[in-house]
């Protein structure tokens, strides 16, 4: 007896950009409650045209910038050299302040808080969203 | 500081601290400018790793913002690399993704450091080491910890170290001492009773107690073990002039000793 074949349905590209959008405005709002938290020093949001920049010191936008590229950057190369595969998330600890990077879809997502800030329930609240 | 002695220790505790710690896959550990001091063989060599040293050194020189970097974590797909700066030199291990992040870190910030300036300062003092005869230990305790120590150490030692000496053999009084650290010596053909030391330090030796050559050497142990073996130069050319004593496996199980530790050696030598 022939099996039956499973019914695939293809979403449209318009309902998956939708739901790309939703999801990135998800993102922003989860960013938005965290940003308002105590601790958190402010956030980098940098998509392939577009970047949002929530920092409350705004004279060190370009240092933070600067960081979150070479931190991207660096552990792109580091995974790539220890087959790490995909990245979920990097954790850096400087002296004063911690960063958490992710990426979501394909935005790059630094967000920088105090060192007695919990990264693990920022981290979830972002995967959440 | 000696820079090979350093290297050495260091990959001996990496090698500890991976055995203690289940999670730590690799490690091993470089210099701010971006020099590999020493590691796992296999994961310290060759241009990927130079690459993965420069790439995190830039990121360190952009790291003001955030007030130096001190600690790294990828959190990776199929595991974890974690990167911890320790005074001027930095620590990278790679955990397996069930890794105890907690054990990892203790052991990064706290045991780390501690085995690295005790390492830094027993290099220090072989640096400052030379080949003239030392102060010799307290022969009371030497004798009573050999005594202890014979009676608990296998046959084959116990056997060699009761062969009785040719009559016109001796050990002298005054014969000269050093301290080399203990490179472990497998193989097939590996003569347990035969150790192996730097022509330049046998040569000195023949010339400090004026004989033709140096066929034999008492091994004394910081725990107190002694032992008594032929001795060779280092046929590894790699291994020469390092201030290595390479001793067989065997001999090092017998006299619980590991790669990186130090010991006495003194020549034994035939009176003419």
């Amino acid at each position: 007896m022939p099996k039956k074949k499973s019914l695939q349905v293809e979403e449209p590209a318009d309902v998956k950009a939708e739901v790309k959008e939703e999801a990135k405005a998800d993102l922003r709002e989860a960013l938005d409650n965290i940003v308002t938290e105590e601790g958190i020093i402010g956030y980098i949001l940098k998509g392939p045209t577009s970047a949002t920049v929530d920092l409350k010191d705004p004279s060190s936008i370009i240092d933070y910038a600067v960081f979150s590229s070479a931190a991207f950057e660096s552990s792109d190369s580091l995974s790539h050299l220890f087959a790490l595969g995909k990245i979920h998330r990097v954790v850096l600890e400087g002296k004063d302040i911690k960063v958490l990077c992710m990426t979501v879809d394909d935005q790059r997502l630094s967000v920088f808080m105090e060192k007695n800030v919990d990264h693990n329930s920022i981290n979830k609240k972002l995967t959440q969203s | 500081m000696n820079e090979e002695v350093y290297a050495i220790a260091v990959e001996s505790a990496l090698a500890e601290i991976q055995n203690t710690c289940k999670g730590i896959d690799w490690s091993f550990v470089f210099t701010k400018d971006a020099t590999v001091i020493s590691g796992n063989k296999d994961r310290a060599t060759g241009p990927e790793i130079a690459k993965s040293v420069t790439s995190f050194k830039n990121l360190t020189e952009k790291s003001t913002a955030i007030g130096g970097l001190d600690q790294l974590w990828i959190n990776g797909d199929s595991g974890n690399v974690y990167i911890s700066s320790i005074d001027d030199t930095y620590f990278i291990s790679g955990t397996s993704k069930k890794a105890d992040i907690d054990s990892i870190r203790s052991i990064t910030n706290v045991v780390f450091p501690t085995i690295k300036r005790v390492v830094e300062n027993v290099s220090d003092s072989i640096g400052k080491v030379s080949p003239t005869p030392s102060k010799p230990l307290p022969s009371k305790t030497i004798e009573e910890k050999t005594m202890e120590v014979e009676e608990r150490e296998e046959k084959a030692l116990t056997e060699q170290e009761e062969v009785k000496k040719p009559e016109d053999t001796k050990e002298l009084k005054d014969s000269p001492s050093q301290q080399l650290i203990v490179d472990e010596l497998g193989g097939l053909f590996v003569r347990a009773d035969t150790v192996q030391v730097d022509s330049e330090v046998l040569k000195q030796w023949s010339t400090l107690l004026n004989v033709k050559e140096v066929n034999e050497v008492d091994i004394e142990t910081f725990s107190g073990k002694k032992a008594e073996c032929k001795v060779k130069t280092i046929s590894d050319s790699k291994a020469e002039g390092k201030g290595l004593i390479r001793i067989p496996d065997k001999t090092c199980k017998l006299l619980g000793l590991q790669k990186g530790e130090l010991v006495r050696v003194k020549p034994i030598a035939k009176e003419k």
